[in-house]
């Protein structure tokens, strides 16, 4: 049985994909134990042809499917049906592994009994050439941990990227037996319905003191950059309803709500962040923005009350802050209103 | 058919050393047609001059007119003086920026005496950079953030606030950064709108310079590459490094720096103590003070040497002899999507089929021109992409697969002179058709 099945989501990366494949195949000696499903999305460039020369090359742990387009969720279904390790992990095309450690986390992975395994991770920033390192020792390393007597995870700063894509490997079959329906399809975002359906399904993790995942910020187009956040906005609202749809379930633990809910005050925040820095909100985008803020005070006043730009809404949507002054030195200038109304409060 | 005559405006050129100067004088060497050059004199040396000459680098169908200027008004002057004397020698006139005042002395020819054919070359892009949108300068938000933070708004400004706020801005900062630009901007405009041929070395630059709203001028644009001249290239064969060598030869400063791989190699050093016994990195030329400190801060004295400057032939031998060639494009990674700068020194290790190590952008014109050369590895700036790949060089022994010949040739400057002559017939001709 293969220990590890690394999913990798590909859609038109050929200026990446082959760092990250190369990444994975850099120790010969650990390529066995891989289980490595390469999800072409409907790619229109050469990155399948990419793909194929490492399937050639390591038959035995390369696999390259081809499918029509349907977003990233759609890829993360698709390659937990075809995966066959003990423990499954997602890896973006355009991001790598640590070929230092990667290593022995095959190997330790070969008597884990975790639901979750946690590894520390950087982020590579190209725009100032800095590597930022994420590591999760607040409980101490290689410690198995019930996710219900860990209330203090509620309180940790750095749950968000404790419990994410980079950070974990799942085990395959707790995952599988409670996948229901999978990840929306054609939507962005759906990292955080894979991270709560996560949670919903574990109960123990465990934290090595290990640097695996490299996590690129640096390509145009990224949907975490400002234009990509505005522009799927909706994908963001439906992840979120369907997260709050999820909260609705009586029959989860107190401590997922819990950390489900902290998650979803998050979503929210940004969801509010999205509306309010909208350069051009015409009547259309009020009366969405307007409408969703409805929802969310009527059906969920306990979550409304913990986000500060919620309750300030009519006023940052007040037509006295988009006066001609800012709209003239914004086109003179060409700078976006958000930074210079923010200067002017 | 007799043979063309043109007259070439280049600030930089043999024997000063420069990059600039080294990729006009192979063009024009592998050319049919004469030239004279209007340049500077050796002697006239600023910080993009290298402090080698090169005095062998002459050829039978250019002759060089170099006098000593500082300053590019007087040069180019005397340049229009010179020309207007003796007008009926030449078919055509070529400007070459940089600096791009070159251009200045094509148009007013150009508007003198229309009916000359003027080529202009564009070295690099001179609007709309990366350099000037991302690196070092004051950026519109910037610009307002310091306005706002001093003065507070009243109802002039508010009933004219575009005069008021450009002239407060510009008296309380005195910004040049406004002027520089708009000098290149006007330069830019005008030359192409009035030159003949365009001759851009990229397509990614082609397609850069003819973006709104320039796009009808497109038929202008003819591209062609930088190239490698075999008869520049000694027939000595490669040497066998002890340890992995890596080189690089020419200049880097704050924006194009080494700063990533020193950072690279420092963590390299960590993960392996004895890497100082397995690789070198020679450096030929100038290196930014910081990446000097940085070597000195981080012991990386054992893998690292700084060397001065050499001549070109000197550094063709170098990148021939290296396990590895080295080459850096600045970090324009902020926003910006396509590497628009294609270094000469590419097309140099092209000629000396050197193994090319590149950390740039993977999208743009470096990172193609390598890949379809089949001759490379190419990494962004991430340091770890860097290690990584450092390390697939050194401990798996990778190497790139053999070099694509006919991609290789495209760059020969036998080629690329054929290519410039050919534009050159079309254009003299075309009012005879």
């Amino acid at each position: 049985m293969k220990i590890l099945s690394i999913i990798i989501p590909v859609y038109n990366t050929e200026l990446f994909l082959a760092r990250c494949l190369d990444s994975l195949s850099y120790n010969e000696d650990v390529i066995k134990d891989l289980d490595i499903i390469i999800v072409n999305d409907g790619s229109t460039d050469d990155s399948a042809k990419i793909a194929k020369k490492y399937c050639i090359k390591y038959p035995k742990s390369f696999r390259l499917i081809n499918k029509k387009n349907g977003g990233h969720g759609s890829t993360i279904n698709t390659g937990l049906k075809e995966a066959t390790g003990k423990y499954v992990k997602v890896l973006d095309s355009d991001d790598w592994i640590n070929i230092i450690d990667f290593p022995q986390l095959v190997q330790k992975l070969k008597n884990e009994t975790s639901d979750i395994v946690i590894t520390n991770y950087k982020q590579e920033i190209l725009p100032n050439n800095k590597e930022l390192s994420f590591i999760f020792d607040t409980q101490g390393y290689e410690r198995q941990l019930k996710i219900e007597e860990s209330p203090e995870l509620l309180k940790n700063e750095n749950f968000f990227f404790q419990f994410s894509l980079a950070s974990m490997s799942i085990n395959r079959e707790k995952l599988l037996a409670n996948w229901g329906d999978g990840l929306f399809e054609n939507t962005f975002y759906v990292d955080q319905q894979f991270v709560a359906k996560v949670l919903s399904i574990a109960k123990t993790y465990i934290v090595y003191n290990l640097d695996i995942y490299r996590y690129f910020i640096g390509r145009c187009g990224q949907s975490i950059d400002n234009a990509g956040f505005l522009k799927h906005r909706h994908d963001h609202e439906k992840v979120l309803r369907w997260l709050l749809s999820t909260l609705d379930n009586k029959n989860s633990s107190d401590t997922y709500r819990a950390l489900l809910t902290k998650q979803i005050v998050l979503m929210l925040k940004t969801q509010y962040g999205i509306y309010i820095n909208c350069p051009n909100l015409n009547k259309g985008l009020k009366q969405e923005i307007l409408k969703f803020n409805e929802f969310i005070k009527n059906n969920y006043p306990g979550l409304y009350e913990q986000i500060p730009d919620a309750r300030k809404i009519h006023r940052r949507l007040s037509p006295l802050l988009r006066n001609k002054f800012v709209n003239t030195l914004c086109t003179a200038y060409k700078v976006n209103k958000k930074h210079l109304r923010g200067l002017l409060k | 058919m007799t043979k063309k005559k043109g007259f070439v405006l280049s600030w930089f050129f043999p024997p000063g050393n420069s990059s600039e100067g080294l990729i006009t004088y192979k063009l024009l060497s592998n050319s049919k047609c004469d030239y004279d050059v209007w340049t500077r004199s050796v002697h006239a040396r600023n910080v993009w001059d290298r402090k080698v000459e090169e005095k062998k680098l002459v050829s039978d169908n250019i002759n060089v007119i170099a006098g000593y200027y500082e300053q590019e008004d007087s040069w180019l002057k005397d340049a229009i003086k010179y020309f207007l004397k003796h007008q009926d020698e030449y078919d055509f006139i070529m400007t070459r920026s940089m600096p791009a005042e070159a251009h200045e002395f094509g148009h007013y020819i150009k508007k003198k005496i229309p009916t000359i054919k003027w080529i202009a070359s564009f070295g690099d892009p001179l609007t709309n950079t990366p350099y000037h949108k991302y690196l070092g300068k004051l950026d519109a938000l910037t610009k307002i953030q310091v306005f706002m933070s001093n003065e507070k708004i009243t109802i002039q400004d508010i009933a004219d606030p575009i005069y008021k706020a450009e002239n407060r801005l510009r008296n309380k900062m005195r910004i040049r950064n406004n002027k520089d630009l708009d000098r290149l901007a006007r330069i830019n405009n005008i030359t192409i709108k009035n030159a003949d041929i365009l001759i851009l070395n990229n397509p990614y630059q082609y397609q850069h310079i003819f973006e709104s709203p320039y796009q009808q001028f497109k038929s202008k644009g003819v591209v062609i590459p930088h190239s490698y001249d075999e008869s520049l290239i000694s027939v000595e064969p490669k040497t066998k490094n002890k340890k992995i060598t890596f080189v690089y030869v020419g200049h880097l400063d704050k924006n194009r720096n080494a700063h990533t791989l020193l950072k690279a190699l420092d963590k390299l050093k960590k993960f392996d103590s004895h890497i100082g016994t397995k690789i070198c990195f020679d450096f030929y030329g100038t290196l930014p003070d910081t990446d000097k400190c940085y070597i000195t801060d981080h012991n990386l004295g054992d893998i690292v040497k700084v060397n001065g400057s050499i001549d070109y032939k000197t550094s063709l031998q170098k990148a021939k002899n290296a396990d590895w060639a080295l080459l850096f494009d600045a970090n324009f990674a902020h926003d910006a999507e396509k590497n628009v700068y294609f270094a000469a020194k590419i097309v140099d290790y092209f000629g000396v089929k050197a193994n090319i190590f590149a950390i740039t952008n993977p999208n743009g014109a470096s990172a193609e021109a390598i890949r379809e050369a089949n001759c490379g590895i190419i990494s962004t700036h991430a340091i770890d992409d860097i290690f990584m790949n450092l390390c697939r060089i050194i401990y798996k022994k990778e190497t790139p697969p053999k070099y694509n010949e006919k991609v290789r040739e495209k760059y020969n400057a036998k080629n690329v002179g054929k290519k410039l002559d050919e534009t050159i017939a079309k254009l003299c001709d075309s009012d005879n058709n």
